[in-house]
């Protein structure tokens, strides 16, 4: 599974899109488009991560994609088969989703709650066959959840909480895995957790991901692919960094005070210039005093010796040292707050 | 370990089923001796197996009051409670219960039309008799079919769960309008006499009445445990139940039905019983801390049946010829439980919102 075609109709795709329109029906109106003409496929294996602006339409799109909405017009093929046409049975061997909206399940252990992902896969008692209870151990093993597996839903963290809901997707052993937004309520380090989680899913199962997110920087280090759907329906697909050069992210979440930053791929404000400011130094500190003096609207140069105002830094082993230069005054700080304190008392 | 540990907390629900079926038997029998006469359990069991008891009225008072109303409360306390499940777990709702698409608003205007239209000059102990006959019970039949025909058909149509709640709201307060305004031209007797029937009476059930009652409501308790599956399913939601392979319309349907099928023999018979169907699936939820139907769905129904079972007998003032309308007993015994649901879990009030 390490190594995944790439080239176009090469037996590998299992979600396949054609000349799709997302939208919804209004009765009495003409139906609400919201895009048109989207031909994707999802392979084998692939990591992609589907972008936009907030009402872009990204919700419709995973859900027209996963089969829980019609589209307006085209078709979604799973492993070949028109979506519509398949039974719910079949569509749920093969495909899974999980969705933004936080259920409340009540009272179920978590493995409970992952063995419900056997759903299409056990007799109308729901009674699991030894199969179907070595598939639950493996989803909750492959995602790190096999220690709650006996603790109270209720009761996890939200990090663990979707840990076990990926679970209960995966149980179904899907081809194709759709989530919609599966990091909104996490912090940092849960998020990063995650992604390393079903990034490293798609290596080992071979599975095809598909998940929807606000999580630009995240999705840029992650994605194999990105779709990028932008306000007005513009579709846009490639490797991230394809996107970033070509200029398609600017576009698609321009704003105004909000500029996409290429060279370290998120986003800034826009600040009232400050003027320009030297910056000597190197390093970490550099790195860090850069960004502060950014916040404050200096542009940073560095070797800027012959501008009026000036940073420089001194390291130590244990005490980095910053050295402020305005005109002929001059000023020692210790902390890059003193710096900024200092530059505001200058202005 | 964990298997061990799974091993012990299956058993020991087990043993909790056990002991609510033990339960249920106790209250079976209490209900059979208990009453304005005091019968001795032993006379008891030899009336049942067909022997003679101390006193030969005796047999007459357990074989045709006491032994049908016994198993009308039994059979009443299993259905709501089910009804109450379903109805809870489908619409994602705690205050859920089984009348919550209008069966008994329904079944209560066909009452009060046959018993408010029929003529004034019939006395309070004239129209009793009367609400015993089964014209009442096919009014209540007809005015609850009717609602349920209604909201299964739109059912079938609507793809939200929560219009379909609202719709059975409506439908019930529509139903409740009529009656109003049908109360408002009555005489004070057929008040009386449609109000006798909302406090609602297990005793009102001949051994006739109990061939339509009893398989109905099996048929009902029987598609309960065939939709086992799908409920738990939709613990997570319309959505992911749909995702994982649930035909959520046909489950939906046989849902609805089933609850149907419950709660209108159970309104038809007994009149519209309150507060049971919300009641004992929480109780039943705290007793075995978990939301698993396979658990609760057997739970419920002995649960339900056992705490009919004691209703009937408090409401029955053992020792005394008074009889307190059972809706005031059942409600007594709900209202603690529904306000210690709402105190006891934070969690409750959020399942509002969403």
């Amino acid at each position: 599974m390490a190594l995944v075609e790439r080239s176009a109709g090469d037996g590998n795709e299992v979600l396949v899109a054609e000349a799709l329109s997302i939208g919804y029906m209004q009765p009495r109106h003409a139906p609400l488009v919201i895009s048109e003409g989207i031909s994707v496929a999802l392979r084998k294996g692939e990591l992609v991560c589907l972008l936009g602006p907030n009402g872009a339409g990204k919700s419709t799109l995973i859900r027209t994609l996963a089969g829980m909405q019609r589209p307006l017009a085209g078709r979604t093929l799973l492993l070949g088969e028109c979506m519509q046409h398949i039974s719910p049975r079949n569509r749920a061997r093969h495909l899974s989703v999980v969705l933004t909206e936080r259920v409340d399940v009540g009272a179920l252990s978590a493995s409970d709650l992952v063995a419900l992902g056997r759903y299409p896969y056990t007799a109308w008692t729901g009674r699991l066959s030894a199969t179907d209870e070595k598939a639950v151990r493996w989803a909750m093993t492959i995602l790190g959840a096999a220690p709650l597996a006996q603790r109270r839903v209720e009761e996890l963290s939200d990090g663990e909480r979707q840990k076990v809901m990926i679970a209960r997707a995966l149980a179904q052993e899907p081809a194709v895995m759709i989530l919609d937004e599966p990091t909104a309520f996490l912090d940092l380090p849960r998020r990063v957790d995650i992604m390393g989680t079903l990034r490293r899913l798609a290596r080992e199962t071979g599975q095809a991901i598909l998940l929807s997110t606000h999580d630009l920087d995240l999705a840029l280090r992650s994605a194999d692919t990105v779709w990028l759907l932008a306000q007005g329906g513009a579709f846009h697909i490639g490797a991230p960094e394809d996107l970033v050069l070509n200029g398609a992210f600017q576009a698609a979440f321009e704003m105004d005070g909000i500029e996409f930053d290429p060279c370290s791929g998120s986003f800034r404000l826009h600040h009232p210039s400050a003027g320009e400011i030297g910056l000597h130094g190197d390093g970490v500190p550099a790195l860090w005093t850069r960004r502060a003096l950014e916040r404050e609207g200096f542009s940073a140069k560095q070797n800027g010796e012959q501008l009026p105002l000036a940073v420089a830094i001194e390291g130590h082993t244990n005490q980095t040292l910053w050295h402020v230069r305005s005109g002929a005054y001059q000023q020692t700080c210790e902390s890059i707050a003193e710096v900024i304190a200092c530059l505001r008392s200058r202005a | 370990m964990h298997t061990l540990e799974r091993l012990l907390r299956r058993s020991a629900r087990t043993l909790a089923l056990i002991a609510l079926g033990l339960g249920l038997c106790v209250a079976f029998f209490l209900d059979l001796a208990l009453g304005s006469v005091t019968i001795p359990l032993a006379d008891v069991a030899a009336i049942i197996t067909g022997g003679e008891p101390a006193k030969a009225t005796w047999s007459d008072i357990v074989l045709f009051f006491r032994l049908p109303k016994a198993l009308t409360a039994t059979l009443a306390g299993a259905a709501l409670a089910v009804g109450g499940l379903q109805m809870q777990t489908l619409f994602r709702n705690p205050l859920a219960d089984p009348f919550i698409l209008g069966i008994s608003s329904g079944a209560s205007l066909g009452v009060a039309l046959v018993v408010l239209s029929t003529g004034a000059t019939t006395g309070f102990l004239a129209a009793m008799d009367f609400l015993k006959s089964l014209s009442l019970i096919g009014a209540a039949i007809l005015g609850g079919g009717l609602v349920m025909t209604l909201v299964i058909a739109v059912a079938r149509r609507v793809r939200n769960n929560m219009t379909l709640l609202i719709l059975g709201l409506m439908f019930g307060y529509a139903s409740g309008a009529l009656v109003s305004v049908l109360l408002y031209f009555s005489v004070p007797e057929q008040i009386q006499a449609y109000i006798a029937w909302t406090f609602g009476s297990f005793g009102g059930v001949t051994w006739s009445q109990m061939q339509l009652l009893a398989p109905t409501v099996l048929l009902g308790l029987m598609l309960a445990y065939l939709l086992i599956k799908p409920l738990n399913a939709l613990l997570l939601g319309e959505a992911y139940a749909q995702s994982m392979g649930m035909a959520v319309v046909q489950a939906r349907f046989w849902i609805i039905a089933s609850t149907a099928l419950l709660a209108g023999a159970v309104t038809a018979c007994c009149g519209p019983i309150s507060f049971l169907g919300v009641a004992v699936p929480h109780l039943c939820r705290a007793l075995f801390s978990t939301s698993d139907h396979r658990i609760l769905v057997p739970a419920t129904m002995l649960m339900g049946a056992t705490i009919a079972l004691l209703a009937d007998l408090v409401a029955g003032l053992p020792g005394s010829s008074l009889v307190l309308p059972l809706n005031a007993i059942t409600a007594l015994i709900g209202t603690p439980v529904v306000v210690g649901i709402i105190l006891r879990r934070p969690r409750f009030r959020q399942s509002f919102a969403g």
